[in-house]
């Protein structure tokens, strides 16, 4: 019994004695972690941190719709001050042959006065803007093109119309373009609301462009900010769900669709599928897709701020990594 | 038992793939589509079964619905082993379908996130027939994607319910099924020291078991013809192992050849009109063609070595098979009249029954190692070996008609007996095939339609 009792003693001592010595001797210690310095970012906060950049290379898009719609050279500061004279800006525009400043010139085309003075006037502001501004500001590059070919059309036709036959013509196509009008609901009616607008912004040279990041007017890119792209990318990895077959060949199996979206952030109509295929197995993966973009809905992740950049979204569904690449 | 006349009677599949394929064509005709503001890649997805609703088929007349219930069973049971789907609980149903031909509520359905739905009808015909006719739903487009209607005899109408399942899993996959199809097996009752073993059919899913053997023999590596009306096998009878050839309809059975010594691992070619097969010489063993007509045969191989278990590529052109000639016994592949051989397998351990899968993509094996048995799957240019299922004992791979699925058999060791599993062949999805008894060797027949 004692001699148990001084085993048992010694042992534990033995072992009391070793579990300090080997756990001094090797502490476990956990390994120091570094802070993260976390910070929270807005949506909006993030989109004006992609604002726009002097410098920035000059993407193709952007260059046309700037040119198209102001259709002279001035910087936009100096435009601003000039949506005050709506008539002269409107007569100027309805000149020219093109659709879109014809539609916007609507509303005021009763008023007959000062055709042909203006186009006559503008060009050499527009000119002296452009010494002005040259080096720094691509826009102006880029209008000086457009300018270039541009005056020559409004000079040949002027002759052609008298103010009373253009105030008819316009009458004429407004009478045209308000017929269809009814058939348009609230969200419809906005909506075009909304393309007129532009007009009068046009002074101010804001465009529809995503990339818009050559120094724009508002000083803003008008982008899609991350978090919002994340999380649509998001929602819809979440919920496409590709036949494994194509695992063999994802290649050949990359499906493009195109939605259009209401400021209801639910589809217009049905997606569109702009890649083609067959073969049963092209089939069931383009069903998955626009399966993944119907579900989608509603697609609340995007604000209506930016609504006029994710009114129309191309998504490329390419299933080269869903299967571990 | 053949393949009644099956007649399609809506295809909406085809007209929207013609629509589709027309405005996307038009599409490039007219313009490269200006690109939206935004454009989103999407490179990855969500992998998993696809929930699908398929509530019970309605009968068309009182006596009908148990039929009808039955078909929809099967058909959730089929899809739900297949690994791809999952059926949804039918007590989660908010729509009650009371008419096939009627459009289903979608919201409902999308309540349920079910991504599919299947209606479907079962109705006996004057003639005494069953017409069974079923649609398939996309729930999140709010589409029909497919619809058929079947007739055949009231005893067919399991038959009827894997036909249906093939037609969804394709349209759904974008892949042939292999649920109308039929498994052959070695069916083992008995005590160890004494089994019994038998020649058994069944349906892909475990039902209408018929023994084809008495069991007053050994029977070993049964296989399909293409036809899937004869099963040729081996069997131990008064004397040597012999290959032997069996009628599946009419019972009848012959000998394949007679030769002196051993013939062993019987495999139709692709056509159904040769047979590959070992013969024993001396203690090695060649490989041999037989033309089932001319009885004409054919040497393959020609080496001191053990050269077996032929399997021919879906084409016909080539043959792999296992030989020891390097050693070890490995995986070669040499054209289909012989010739140079080339060794495919370079992994340890030793390579067996080779199985060229029906879609020509994979050839399965039993791999023994470490005291281990595997079924995997290898290119028939020996790349991208995986092994699927590794244990005490796995053995004998076949491949579903479609490929996509691989059935052996598993022998737990001790005084257990084997059983059947399925496997897909990306590992996933083990299940256990059911069967009436202990059970090994199967061999998947071709779609039977």
């Amino acid at each position: 019994m004692r001699r148990s009792l001084v085993i048992s003693g010694t042992a534990h001592a033995v072992l009391l004695l070793w579990g300090l010595v080997a756990f001094a001797a090797r502490p476990s210690e956990a390994p120091p972690t570094e802070s993260l310095p976390v910070e929270f970012v807005s949506a909006t906060e993030f989109s004006q941190l992609t604002a726009g950049v002097k410098n920035a290379p000059k993407p193709i898009e952007n260059a046309k719709p700037l040119a198209d719609k102001v259709g002279d050279p001035k910087p936009v500061k100096e435009l601003a001050p000039k949506v005050a004279d709506k008539p002269e800006i409107r007569t100027d525009s309805a000149a020219p042959p093109e659709p879109k400043p014809e539609t916007k010139a609507q509303p005021k085309s009763a008023e007959k006065p000062e055709p042909k003075s203006e186009p006559k006037a503008e060009p050499k502001p527009a000119e002296k803007a452009e010494k002005q501004k040259a080096k720094p500001d691509q826009i102006a590059d880029e209008s000086k093109k457009d300018e270039a070919k541009k005056p020559p059309k409004p000079e040949k036709k002027q002759p052609e119309f008298k103010p009373d036959q253009i105030a008819e013509e316009l009458k004429k196509d407004e009478a045209k373009k308000q017929r269809p009008a009814p058939k348009f609901d609230a969200n419809q009616v906005a909506a075009l609301l909304d393309h007129r607008e532009p007009q009068r912004q046009l002074a101010t040279a804001e465009t529809l462009n995503g990339v818009a990041a050559l120094g724009a007017s508002t000083g803003h890119a008008a982008h899609l900010s991350q978090s919002e792209l994340d999380a649509l990318r998001a929602k819809l990895i979440s919920l496409w769900n590709p036949p494994p077959a194509v695992s063999t060949h994802p290649d050949q199996y990359i499906v493009a669709i195109r939605i259009r979206l209401g400021r209801d952030h639910r589809l217009i109509g049905q997606p569109e599928v702009l890649t083609s295929g067959d073969g049963p197995l092209f089939e069931a993966t383009r069903d998955s897709a626009v399966r993944a973009v119907m579900q989608a809905q509603p697609y609340d992740m995007l604000s209506l701020t930016t609504y006029d950049l994710w009114k129309e979204i191309d998504i490329n569904f390419d299933p080269k990594d869903v299967f571990g690449g | 038992m053949r393949a009644r006349g099956l007649t399609q009677f809506a295809c909406v599949s085809r007209r929207d793939a013609l629509v589709a394929g027309g405005a996307a064509l038009a599409s490039l005709l007219i313009a490269p589509w200006p690109a939206a503001a935004v454009t989103i890649d999407i490179t990855q997805g969500n992998v998993q079964p696809m929930p699908i609703a398929i509530p019970d088929f309605l009968g068309g007349a009182p006596g009908d619905n148990e039929t009808a219930q039955g078909v929809s069973q099967i058909i959730a049971a089929n899809l739900k082993r297949s690994g791809l789907f999952a059926p949804i609980d039918p007590a989660a149903f908010l729509e009650k379908i009371a008419n096939v031909d009627a459009v289903p509520r979608f919201p409902d359905w999308r309540t349920i996130n079910a991504q599919a739905l299947v209606t479907g009808r079962v109705t006996r015909q004057p003639d005494g027939r069953l017409k069974a006719e079923f649609r398939l739903w996309d729930v999140a487009a709010g589409q029909q994607l497919a619809g058929q209607q079947y007739f055949t005899t009231p005893d067919n109408w399991r038959r009827i319910a894997h036909i249906i399942s093939d037609a969804i899993y394709e349209r759904l996959t974008g892949e042939k099924g292999y649920f109308d199809s039929r498994v052959v097996f070695v069916d083992e009752t008995g005590p160890a020291e004494r089994r019994i073993k038998r020649l058994a059919i069944m349906d892909q899913d475990g039902a209408n078991v018929r023994y084809l053997t008495r069991g007053d023999e050994l029977v070993l590596t049964p296989r399909f013809s293409p036809s899937t009306q004869e099963i040729t096998y081996m069997a131990y009878g008064a004397g040597d192992p012999r290959v032997y050839l069996l009628n599946i309809e009419t019972g009848q059975r012959e000998i394949v050849g007679n030769f002196p010594g051993m013939s062993f691992a019987p495999r139709f070619s692709p056509d159904g009109q040769r047979v590959a097969m070992s013969l024993q010489e001396g203690s090695n063993s060649n490989i041999f063609v037989m033309d089932l007509r001319s009885k004409a045969m054919t040497r393959l191989t020609d080496t001191a070595a053990i050269d077996t278990a032929p399997s021919y590529s879906p084409d016909g052109a080539r043959l792999c098979f296992e030989s020891d000639r390097g050693g070890r016994p490995q995986i070669y592949i040499m054209g289909a009249s012989g010739g140079q051989a080339q060794r495919i397998s370079f992994g340890d351990g030793s390579y067996s029954t080779p199985v060229w899968s029906p879609r020509g993509d994979y050839i399965a094996f039993t791999r023994q190692a470490g005291g281990k048995f595997a079924i995997g799957v290898m290119k028939p240019d020996g790349t991208g070996e995986r092994v699927l299922t590794e244990g005490f004992h796995n053995e004998g791979p076949t491949f579903a008609p479609n490929g996509r699925v691989i059935m052996f058999f598993r022998d737990p060791g001790g005084t257990a007996g084997p059983s059947l599993y399925t496997i897909d062949i990306a590992g996933r999805n083990e299940l256990r095939e059911p069967t009436p008894s202990f059970a090994s060797d199967p061999a998947w027949s071709p779609l039977l339609s």
